[in-house]
């Protein structure tokens, strides 16, 4: 998939039904599993899904291609809506079980690799969202900077500096917890 | 931030960029990288869900889609002048200063006012002004406010003189009281003071009658007799027992300055004037002049102006006789009115008729006062035989 498709798409997407269900098709996961990283809550990421789709449809005929991603702009309208869902609910559900990929290592070496993950995912889940949703977008959903600054509505400089600090942070609940030299010795 | 800041953020922004691991933030930053945690995929029912959702909602663009927009953003346009337009209005109307429509206001004509006076800013609230004779022009002076405590009196007010008044000419004023609290038996005065301050005329009248507050008063101010030149008119309410004047604007003057008038010399001077050591009756003003012939019985207009301090009131009466032989006299017709003490002018008219006449005459005007009876036929406190005469020539 490449923007030219997503613009092309979108273009379409006006007139035609089933190009906005292909656009709809590419990017729900993404979306709902951003949602999902960030409120850690079924309900509520299926709620900010449906509400990040149903306004991109409705502000489609306005959506000019300015040469950020059609992603970008539907995980900003996402982001938006899962900031003000928190907004509401007041609390942060607790970061779920970790379920990463462990293959292709040895039984000990997965064992420890998942420890370590664990222990990184726990303290992740100390962070507060807007910690979390710039270390999300970064690390998790491999976006580039300039996506993420899009998605925030800040410079690029000012993401760095977000991820400065929510890393730093991170760093600081990993001491309290006195798992950082698991990350150091590596 | 400071520069070093931004440099450092800059060069470790670069080395995240490069995957370096030579700090800790970097190094944690590449285990978050390796992590990739496994996100669980949305629910297959509520995809398709949300998909049927989205497509019924998705419809091809109405023909007259554009049109109704624009429509509603036009509406929400004029909306939103509107309730611009509105807020500014409400604001521009609650710094306009209200306080001058309800406060005292005088109004003249030609009659040059003080530097003081200032443009009436907002319209008066008409209910509380009679008619205004057309060509006078409302003007603000002072701020006539009587009384103290909890009871308030404010006046309201027009001088009404001729376009150029000369000496003798009267001078109206009309006024205007608005109560607020319990009043009392007041009197109120409206007086003309010379440019040494000096009191030229008066008029009193009682502005507690029968019980009830007197709103509305007219006073006719007499020019008789006055020295040509500029006049201040100034009003004031006294006690009508202890005869104490109430406080205007809260300080000592106790009168309100309601305009200045200047006078021109008359064109002919008094007539005839009589006096006693406390006492000045002037004939100021004739219908028909001194030395005149009449031709038919038309009635005889006479003002007179007076200053009486002593009694308190008189009758004063008018009177036209015939000259007879060895100054006899006898009298054809007569006019009585009453007067109060003080400064003043009065006009009476006398029904002159011929039935008393047996053909051609020499009249004469005959001035008498009487402090306790309206009866011509008594005798007169005040006698004043003037020189005045006519012929009547039918």
């Amino acid at each position: 998939m490449t923007l030219i498709d997503d613009q092309h798409l979108i273009a379409q997407a006006r007139d035609n039904p089933q190009a906005f269900a292909a656009l709809y098709d590419r990017h729900v996961d993404r979306i709902y599993g951003y949602a999902y990283r960030l409120l850690q809550d079924d309900a509520l990421a299926q709620d900010t899904t449906a509400v990040t789709f149903e306004k991109a449809l409705r502000h489609l005929q306005h959506y000019e291609w300015q040469g950020k991603s059609f992603a970008a702009w539907l995980y900003r309208i996402a982001h938006n809506e899962a900031m003000s869902q928190h907004r509401k609910r007041k609390w942060l559900a607790p970061w779920p079980h970790w379920q990463g990929r462990t293959e292709n290592r040895s039984t000990e070496t997965a064992v420890l690799t998942a420890e370590r993950h664990h222990q990184l995912h726990h303290a992740l889940a100390q962070l507060s969202l807007t910690d979390r949703s710039v270390l999300t977008l970064r690390f998790f959903e491999e976006l580039p900077t300039d996506d993420i600054a899009a998605i925030l509505n800040c410079s690029k400089d000012t993401v760095y500096l977000r991820l400065h600090r929510a890393l730093k942070r991170l760093q600081q609940h990993l001491i309290v917890n006195n798992q950082l030299s698991v990350f150091s010795n590596r | 931030m400071s520069p070093q800041q931004k440099f450092d953020l800059r060069q470790w922004s670069q080395q995240l960029e490069a995957g370096e691991q030579t700090n800790e933030t970097l190094r944690l930053a590449a285990a978050l990288q390796e992590t990739h945690p496994v996100t669980p995929p949305a629910p297959a029912a509520f995809k398709h869900d949300l998909r049927h959702r989205l497509l019924a909602q998705h419809t091809a663009p109405h023909p007259f889609r554009g049109a109704i927009a624009n429509l509603w953003r036009f509406a929400g346009s004029v909306a939103a002048f509107a309730l611009l337009a509105t807020a500014v209005t409400f604001f521009w109307l609650s710094l306009a200063p209200r306080e001058a429509a309800v406060g005292p206001i005088i109004i003249a004509r030609n009659t040059p006012m003080p530097a003081s006076a200032t443009p009436l800013p907002t319209p008066l609230p008409t209910p509380l002004l009679p008619p205004l004779p057309s060509g006078l022009v409302m003007e603000r002076v002072g701020d006539p406010r009587f009384g103290a405590d909890d009871t308030v009196v404010t006046l309201y007010g027009f001088a009404d003189a001729p376009p150029q008044p000369i000496v003798g000419d009267p001078l109206t004023v009309h006024l205007i009281w608005l109560q607020e609290g319990p009043s009392q038996a007041w009197n109120s005065f409206v007086h003309l003071l010379d440019d040494n301050g000096q009191l030229a005329a008066q008029v009193d009248a009682p502005l507690w009658v029968n019980g009830r507050f007197q709103q509305s008063q007219s006073f006719t101010l007499p020019t008789i007799g006055l020295n040509p030149g500029v006049y201040q008119i100034v009003s004031g309410i006294y006690d009508a027992v202890s005869g104490h004047r109430l406080p205007a604007n809260g300080d000592n003057r106790a009168t309100a300055l309601l305009g200045t008038v200047s006078l021109a010399p008359a064109e002919q001077p008094v007539t005839e004037s009589w006096s006693d050591d406390s006492n000045t009756l002037h004939v100021t003003g004739l219908s028909l002049p001194a030395g005149g012939v009449l031709t038919t019985t038309t009635p005889i207009t006479i003002t007179l102006r007076y200053q009486f301090d002593d009694p308190a009131a008189l009758y004063v009466t008018a009177k036209i006789v015939e000259r007879l032989p060895n100054s006899a006299m006898r009298v054809i017709a007569d006019s009585t009115t009453l007067i109060n003490h003080g400064i003043g002018f009065v006009t009476l008219t006398i029904p002159f008729t011929a039935a008393e006449l047996n053909g051609p005459a020499n009249l004469g005007l005959l001035i008498e006062a009487r402090s306790n009876s309206a009866d011509p036929t008594t005798p007169p406190d005040i006698f004043f035989p003037t020189t005045i005469v006519w012929r009547y020539q039918p």
